[in-house]
């Protein structure tokens, strides 16, 4: 028993020994952070370095020349990286058409190559019911519709769709017994004028006739005024017009005085209201030789942001390419293709905001414009309405930068791509830049690197 | 004295000696640790003046034959003042004004780094083309010493002022 007790006390200084150990020096590994910091610090040495080389912009629209900067600069391999844009049309906006599938054909030949500030867009249509409706960034309602009352589930459904920072864009035509519905007010905030709720902004009795000739845009305001962004984006982006397909080189004939062209061109037209107009464009100079007189040959050359006048329009070449072309019209006039059953029936801001008119043929009375395509929300959810100018007729360029326009306004200007996740270090780095070739653009462009493992 | 006196002692020695150990490893390794974060800032702060800053005089590049005259080195192009820009004129002038090891010596004092030594790679990563500044004690191809021990490397991607891009890498340890 004697000798037991010193024993016992030295296991017991032991345990006291290891416990103090344990508190005063814990066996942790110091993480320095240095790991987390180099992260970060690449990501913004990136984005400084891709605006630098002026490269951020068409970075966007090129994944293939964004993936070669990125494996030239940074060499690590087991580093992953994604790059998207907030704020503005995205690389590919997919269209949800509630539209048959010729529609959906002509949808993409018309604008399914867009061209902005430098940036190639891609537009994908895709056919879609209205309840439920196809993941997308717009959808299309080609047609007046007459069963909302009766699928009151669809109404819900566009709701939350344009709740969720979509767009909707419905061609629809009304005539005097088949006027806008309720989901058409509540959506589009469009009403049959001689419904107007009191005090009427149109007084009963005035929603007549109107003896417009042309359609017109009202110009917005300010940039708080709801057709603002559909306005500007018609009056600034380019449409496209192409060489048809398996059209071999041709010469191009010049009148005298005009510098020839010294290699054969791709003929395209241009249709601008019913006037087509020719051009060819010259591979070897980069420039659009346009007949703009109908006389012999080309009579104009043009190239990237020159100005020019045909048919009597002003005009801008944005682009000259090979076998393409965007022109931008500026200020326009449509001509009034609305007949005159349409006439009979005309509609009206819900809430008299003529703010929401985008184009007009004519007024009511004085300052009361009667409207051909509506605005209702803002640029995070937008409701269009327009005139349905696209059915049974061969649709000119000016009416397919119409739609073009509209469907890119009301377009959603998030990105809905797939995020990291759990990343063992990542970083998201934001940038905020502007595009101002053909259109003022800002935007908000991210950048995410990481280390998987 | 019994046998049990003195088990009881011996094992209380080898214990506390035990822990004299454990407490003398891990000391050691606190303090690499510490001196490791101070030369990670200093290679940091080293890239943060060449890659940002225009240098002292601004022309700086145009005077390297007269070296008294230059106070600090910084490779941003003065002309746009832009950050992550840098000039291919000043990256040429830092190579030029370090060649061997009195050039070597005169960048070091010029960038602050009085008690460490350096090397700094500038490679362009369209062209191909790499400017090094190293001194004697660095190997030529890695740019780390020759003898091993802790380097701090930080690595800057930038554009030059002709429109490429590159990285510059800045590696710091100690004397």
């Amino acid at each position: 028993m004697k000798g037991q007790i010193p024993l016992v006390e030295v296991i017991v200084v032991s345990i006291v020994l290891f416990a103090s150990f344990a508190i005063f020096f814990p066996g942790k590994v110091i993480n320095n952070g240095w790991q987390d910091a180099d992260v970060v610090l690449k990501g913004r040495d990136l984005m400084v370095t891709m605006d630098r080389i002026d490269k951020v912009h068409s970075f966007l629209s090129n994944p293939t020349e964004f993936a070669d900067f990125m494996n030239r600069a940074v060499p690590e391999r087991n580093f992953i990286y994604s790059l998207s844009v907030d704020g503005t049309v995205q690389p590919v906006v997919t269209v949800a058409c509630n539209c048959t599938t010729d529609e959906i054909k002509n949808l993409l030949n018309w604008i399914g190559r867009v061209k902005l500030n430098g940036r190639d867009i891609q537009v994908d249509v895709i056919p879609t019911t209205l309840s439920p409706i196809q993941d997308s960034d717009v959808l299309v309602i080609w047609g007046k519709r007459d069963y909302f009352d009766e699928f009151p589930q669809m109404e819900t459904d566009i709701l939350n769709y344009i709740k969720a920072g979509n767009g909707v864009v419905a061609m629809a035509n009304f005539t005097q017994t088949d006027g806008p519905d309720a989901t058409y007010t509540k959506i589009f905030g469009i009403v049959n004028c001689e419904n107007l709720p009191p005090p009427p902004a149109v007084p009963p009795g005035q929603c007549k006739n109107a003896g417009g000739t042309t359609i017109d845009f009202s110009q917005p305001n300010d940039a708080s005024d709801e057709n603002y962004y559909a306005y500007k984006f018609f009056k600034n982006m380019p449409i496209r017009s192409i060489v048809p397909q398996d059209t071999p080189p041709v010469p191009i004939l010049v009148e005298p005085g005009t510098p020839a062209c010294s290699e054969d061109g791709y003929p395209i037209t241009f249709m601008l209201r019913d006037s087509k107009i020719n051009y060819w464009t010259c591979p070897s100079s980069g420039t659009a030789y346009f007949d703009t007189n109908d006389v012999i040959g080309a009579d104009k050359i043009v190239s990237d942001l020159d100005d020019f006048t045909i048919a009597g329009e002003e005009v801008s070449m944005r682009y000259v390419e090979l076998n393409r072309t965007f022109i931008s019209l500026g200020d326009y006039s449509f001509q009034d293709v609305t007949d005159q059953d349409e006439k009979k029936t005309r509609v009206y801001p819900v809430d008299g905001d003529t703010g929401k008119i985008l184009l007009y043929n004519g007024e009511y009375q004085p300052g009361k414009k009667i409207p051909v395509a509506t605005v209702n929300g803002s640029a995070s959810n937008m409701a269009i309405w327009t005139l349905d100018f696209y059915s049974g007729t061969e649709v000119s360029h000016d009416k397919r930068l119409l739609l073009q326009s509209l469907i890119l306004a009301a377009s959603n200007k998030i990105n809905k791509g797939a995020s990291f996740g759990n990343l063992k270090i990542g970083s998201l780095t934001s940038y905020v830049n502007i595009a101002n070739r053909d259109m003022f653009e800002p935007y908000k462009i991210n950048l995410a690197l990481g280390f998987p493992f | 004295m019994s046998i049990d006196f003195y088990v009881a002692v011996i094992t209380f020695i080898i214990i506390v000696v035990y822990f004299l150990f454990q407490i003398s490893s891990i000391v050691p390794n606190f303090i690499n640790q510490i001196e490791e974060q101070r030369l990670m800032s200093e290679a940091y702060q080293v890239s943060e003046i060449l890659v940002n800053d225009i240098g002292q005089p601004k022309n700086w590049d145009t005077l390297i034959g007269n070296v008294g005259q230059i106070s600090r080195i910084g490779l941003s192009d003065q002309n746009t003042n832009k950050t992550n820009l840098i000039a291919t004129n000043k990256v040429d002038a830092l190579r030029y004004m370090c060649l061997g090891q009195k050039g070597y010596m005169d960048v070091k004092h010029r960038l602050g780094m009085n008690e460490l030594n350096f090397s700094v790679f500038v490679v362009n990563r369209q062209t191909g083309s790499i400017d090094t500044c190293a001194g004697e004690d660095a190997d030529e191809t890695t740019g780390l010493p020759r003898i091993k021990g802790f380097t701090a490397t930080v690595t800057r991607i930038l554009a030059f002022n002709d429109g490429t891009y590159g990285d510059l890498k800045v590696q710091v340890w100690e004397s």
